[in-house]
C-alpha cells in the first residue's frame, strides 16, 4: 500500500509540476506583454519557432466569406497570394460575416488577443473604444511606410478622425438606391412614388391586398437606421444637428422627432410588414422583396448580389422620394445615398513587434488594397472599394452595374444625408440607439419617446467635455 | 492493543492523504476553470470596462444603475416569467409523457426518440425555424389561422412586445420537453418491479400509479430536472437571441441575453459582469430552494409513510 501511494504520489508530482510551472511562464509572459508589447511578442516567437528574419504569423479578421461563388473565387486569390508569401509569413485568416464580427473582436480584444488585421466599422459609434484604448495604428503611419499605397489612394470623404486622428484605411464605398418591383406597380395602376407622402398613399393600395409596401424591419436597429438617416437628412439643419452630436451632446431634436413621427405615420398606414422584427435586419429584410411581397425596396450595394435573378428582372431603380413641408430641404434632389464605413485597422502592438510582422503588415495591405484586387473585391461584393480607381463593369454584379449607371445618368446627385452611426459618439448609445429602434417600429414605444430614451442613454454614458 | 491503534491511525493518515492525493487534479480544476473565474467576475462587477484599455473600479455603480434602470425590471420580470412558465408547465408536463412513454407497451423507442429529437439539434436551428413559422406576414402558422378564419388570432408573435416572451418563452419549452421526458423516465425506469406488480395486484389504476408508486420514487430525478430547468431558464438566450434579439427592445429579453447585450454590444463588460453575478446567485439561491422544497416534501411523505 505504502509504494503504491508513493508511486502515485511521484506520478501526481511528476503531473503537476509542469502544469504549475507552465501556468507561471504563462504568467510571466502576459505581464511581461503589458508592459512592454515587443519583447514578449520576441518570446512569443522564439516559443512557436518564429525568431527574426524567420516567417511569421499574420492573423486578419475580415468579412470575408465563402458565401458565393463569387466570394469563394476572391478568397482563393488570397489563399493563392498566402502560398507565394509563405516563405516570408503565414497568413491566419478569420472571415465573419456581419454584425458576429463585433462579437468576435471585443472578445479577442478583451482577452488581450486582438489580430493583426481587421475589418471593422470605422467611427466612434463602433470602434471608439478601441480607438480610444490606442489599439490601432493611425494610418499615416502606415502610409508612410508603404512604398505602394499612399493617403491620396482613397475617398478623402471616407477617412474617419477620431480626436483628429485616421486609424482605419477605407474599404468601401457603398451606394444606395430605391427600388421598384415594377410589376407590382403595373398590377395596382401606380405611379412611383416622388415622396414619402407618396409612399403613405400606396400603402393604401396594396396593404388591402396582402403586399407590403416597403420591404423594411428593425432587429438590432437593422436596416431601419439607413434610411430613417436619408429621411431625417433631408430636413433642413438635419445634417448640422447630427455632426455636433459630440459637442452638443443633443440627439432628441424637433427635426429628428419629426423624422420619426413621419416613420411612426408609415407604419401606421401599414406601409412595412407587420412583424418588424421578424423580418428586420438585412435578409430577412430583402427576403421578402426577393419573393416578390414587397413592393419596394431601400437598397444599399452590399445587398445588391444577394438579388435574384427574378428580383434584377422585376426591379426598377426610382428617384430617391423626397420629403416635403417647409423644413424640408430644397437640395434633395441632388441627395442621393453614398457611405463609407467600413475601413481596415492596424493593430498597433503588432506593427511594433518586429520588422518581420511590420514587413508582412505591408506586403499583405498593398496586395489586398492593390488594383487588381480591389477590383476583385467590386466583383465579388458588389460593392466598390473606397481605392480611387476607374472600375470595370464587365464582371460586376448585374444590380451594381445598373446602380453605377443610375448614379451616372444623374451627375447633379453629389450629397448624402448624414448617418448616426457615424455621429454618435460612444458604442454604448449607439447600441442602445439600435436596441430601441426596434421596439420603436415595433410600436411599443413613440417617436417622442424613442427620442427620450436614445437621449437619456447619451446623457448616461457620453460625457461630452 | 496499542500497536493495532497505531496502525489503523497510520492507516487512516495514509488513506487521507490518498484520497487528498486523488482529489488534487479535480480541486485544481474546480479552482481555475471556476473559482477564479467566477472571483474575476465578481471583480469585473465592480468596475467599468470596454474591453479595451484601462479598467476603472468603480464599486457598487453598476448595481445601482442596474436596480435604478427601468428596463431592467422588464428583464427581470421575463426571466421570472421564462423560469415560472418553464417549472410548471415543460416539468409536469415532461412528466406525463414520461409516464405514457413508461406504461406504453408499443412504439416505446420511437415516441421517446421523436419526443427527445428537438432537444439535440441546435437552439439556433429550432430558433431559426420558428422565426420562419411564426412570421406573421408570410409565416405558414398565422396563413393558416386565417385560412381557417380566425383572423384575430393571427397575432404578430415575435414583434408584439406584449406577447414576444410568451411565444421565445413556449417555444424553448417545447424545444427541451424531451430532454426532461428523458431524465425523468429513466428515473421511472429505475422503479423496482417489484413495487409495481405489487400496486397493480392491489388493484392501483394507472392515475394511482402515478401518484402513489411513481412520483414518489422519482423525486430526486425529479429535483434534478427541476435544477436543469431553472438554470436553463437563467442561462439560455439563444432562442431571444435568435428569434427576436431580445426586442422589441428588451420586450423579450432575458438576464443571459442582457448580459451578452451589454457585454459584446454596448461594450459595457462591468455591467455584464453584473448582471452575470445576478444569475450565479439567483442559480444558487433557486437550486437551495429547489433542494429545501424537493427535502421537505420528502420528509413530510416519510413520516406519512
Amino acid at each position: 500500500m505504502k509504494k503504491m501511494t508513493r508511486a502515485l504520489l511521484a506520478l501526481l508530482v511528476c503531473g503537476l509540476v509542469p502544469m504549475v510551472t507552465g501556468c507561471q511562464s504563462s504568467a510571466d509572459s502576459s505581464t511581461a506583454e503589458q508592459a512592454d508589447p515587443a519583447p514578449a511578442a520576441s518570446s512569443e516567437e522564439s516559443g512557436s519557432g518564429e525568431t527574426a528574419g524567420e516567417v511569421v504569423t499574420l492573423r486578419v479578421l475580415d468579412q470575408n466569406t465563402d458565401t458565393t461563388e463569387e466570394m469563394a473565387a476572391f478568397l482563393d486569390k488570397i489563399d493563392e497570394y498566402a502560398e507565394g508569401v509563405a516563405d516570408r509569413y503565414v497568413i491566419e485568416h478569420e472571415g465573419i460575416a456581419g454584425d458576429d464580427i463585433k462579437t468576435v473582436m471585443k472578445t479577442y480584444v478583451a482577452a488581450n488577443n486582438a489580430p493583426d488585421l481587421v475589418e471593422y466599422w470605422n467611427s466612434a459609434s463602433d470602434s471608439g473604444s478601441m480607438m480610444e484604448a490606442g489599439l490601432f495604428l493611425p494610418t499615416d503611419e502606415f502610409f508612410a511606410a508603404s512604398e505602394n499605397l499612399s493617403k491620396e489612394d482613397f475617398m478623402e470623404s471616407h477617412y474617419y478622425y477620431y480626436d483628429g486622428v485616421s486609424y482605419g484605411i477605407p474599404m468601401d464605398h457603398s451606394a444606395g438606391v430605391w427600388l421598384v418591383n415594377k410589376d407590382i406597380f403595373a398590377q395596382y395602376d401606380l405611379d412611383y412614388p416622388k415622396t414619402y407622402d407618396d409612399i403613405i398613399e400606396i400603402a393604401k393600395v396594396l396593404q388591402p391586398n396582402g403586399i407590403i409596401t416597403l420591404a423594411m424591419g428593425s432587429k438590432g436597429g437593422n436596416p431601419l437606421h439607413f434610411p430613417l438617416d436619408d429621411l431625417y437628412g433631408r430636413y433642413e439643419g438635419a445634417e448640422e444637428e447630427m455632426n455636433g452630436i459630440a459637442t452638443t451632446g443633443v440627439i432628441k431634436t424637433d427635426l429628428f422627432v419629426e423624422a420619426l413621427q413621419y416613420v411612426e405615420r408609415m407604419r401606421d398606414a401599414g406601409c412595412f410588414p407587420s412583424d418588424t422584427i421578424t423580418n428586420g435586419d438585412w435578409g430577412p429584410t430583402l427576403a421578402l422583396y426577393n419573393e416578390g411581397r414587397a413592393a419596394m425596396y431601400y437598397l444599399l450595394t452590399p445587398m445588391a448580389s444577394s438579388l435574384t435573378d427574378e428580383a434584377v428582372a422585376w426591379s426598377e431603380i426610382i428617384d430617391h422620394p423626397q420629403v416635403t413641408g417647409d423644413k424640408a430641404r430644397a437640395d434633395q434632389g441632388d441627395m442621393g445615398i453614398f457611405m463609407g464605413n467600413k475601413a481596415m485597422f492596424i493593430n498597433k502592438a503588432s506593427w511594433e513587434e518586429s520588422e518581420e510582422k511590420r514587413a508582412a503588415i505591408i506586403d499583405y495591405l498593398d496586395f489586398y488594397f492593390s488594383d487588381e484586387m480591389c477590383q476583385a473585391y467590386y466583383e465579388a461584393k458588389g460593392t466598390q472599394p473606397a481605392k480611387n480607381l476607374e472600375y470595370s463593369d464587365e464582371n460586376a454584379v448585374e444590380m451594381s452595374k445598373r446602380m453605377n449607371a443610375y448614379y451616372a445618368d444623374h451627375p447633379n446627385i453629389t450629397k448624402s444625408a448624414q448617418l448616426h452611426m457615424l455621429t454618435i459618439p460612444n458604442d454604448t448609445v449607439w447600441a442602445d440607439y439600435q436596441s430601441f429602434l426596434d421596439e420603436f417600429l415595433s410600436g411599443a414605444v413613440t417617436a417622442e419617446e424613442y427620442a427620450v430614451k436614445v437621449q437619456d442613454s447619451l446623457d448616461r454614458n457620453y460625457n461630452k467635455e | 492493543m496499542m500497536k493495532k491503534n497505531s496502525c489503523k491511525r497510520k492507516r487512516k493518515h495514509s488513506d487521507t492523504l490518498f484520497f487528498a492525493l486523488f482529489s488534487v487534479p479535480s480541486v485544481l480544476l474546480y479552482v481555475v476553470f471556476l473559482i477564479v473565474p467566477l472571483g474575476l467576475v465578481i471583480w469585473l462587477s465592480l468596475t467599468r470596462w470596454t474591453g479595451a484599455g484601462d479598467i476603472r473600479f468603480i464599486g457598487f455603480d453598476n448595481y445601482s444603475f442596474l436596480f435604478s434602470y427601468s428596463d431592467f425590471w422588464i428583464i427581470i420580470r421575463n426571466t421570472a416569467i421564462m423560469v415560472l412558465m418553464n417549472v410548471a408547465i415543460q416539468i409536469p408536463l415532461a412528466t406525463i409523457l414520461a409516464f405514457v412513454l413508461f406504461r406504453l407497451t408499443r412504439g416505446f423507442r420511437f415516441f421517446r426518440a421523436t419526443y427527445f429529437l428537438p432537444s439535440i439539434i441546435s437552439a439556433t436551428v429550432i430558433g431559426l425555424m420558428f422565426s420562419v413559422l411564426l412570421n406573421s406576414d408570410i409565416g405558414p402558422v398565422n396563413s393558416l389561422l386565417r385560412s381557417m378564419g380566425l383572423n384575430s388570432l393571427a397575432l404578430s408573435w415575435l414583434s408584439n412586445p406584449r406577447i414576444s416572451i410568451y411565444t421565445v418563452t413556449v417555444v424553448s419549452l417545447w424545444q427541451y420537453i424531451g430532454y426532461h421526458m428523458v431524465l425523468i423516465l429513466a428515473g421511472m425506469q429505475s422503479i423496482s418491479e417489484e413495487i409495481m406488480e405489487s400496486a397493480m395486484i392491489d388493484g392501483a389504476n394507472n392515475f394511482q400509479l402515478a401518484i402513489h408508486i411513481v412520483l414518489p420514487q422519482i423525486r430526486p430525478v425529479l429535483e434534478v430536472s427541476f435544477i436543469f430547468c431553472v438554470t436553463g431558464c437563467l442561462k439560455g438566450f439563444e432562442h431571444a437571441f435568435i428569434m427576436t434579439w431580445g426586442g422589441p427592445g428588451v420586450a423579450s429579453t432575458n438576464l443571459a441575453l442582457y448580459m451578452y447585450k451589454l457585454a459584446f454590444s454596448s461594450s459595457e463588460l462591468g455591467k455584464g459582469a453584473a448582471i452575470a453575478v445576478m444569475i450565479v446567485v439567483s442559480a444558487l439561491v433557486l437550486t437551495r430552494l429547489t433542494n429545501f422544497i424537493f427535502r421537505g416534501k420528502g420528509e413530510e411523505d416519510a413520516l406519512s409513510s
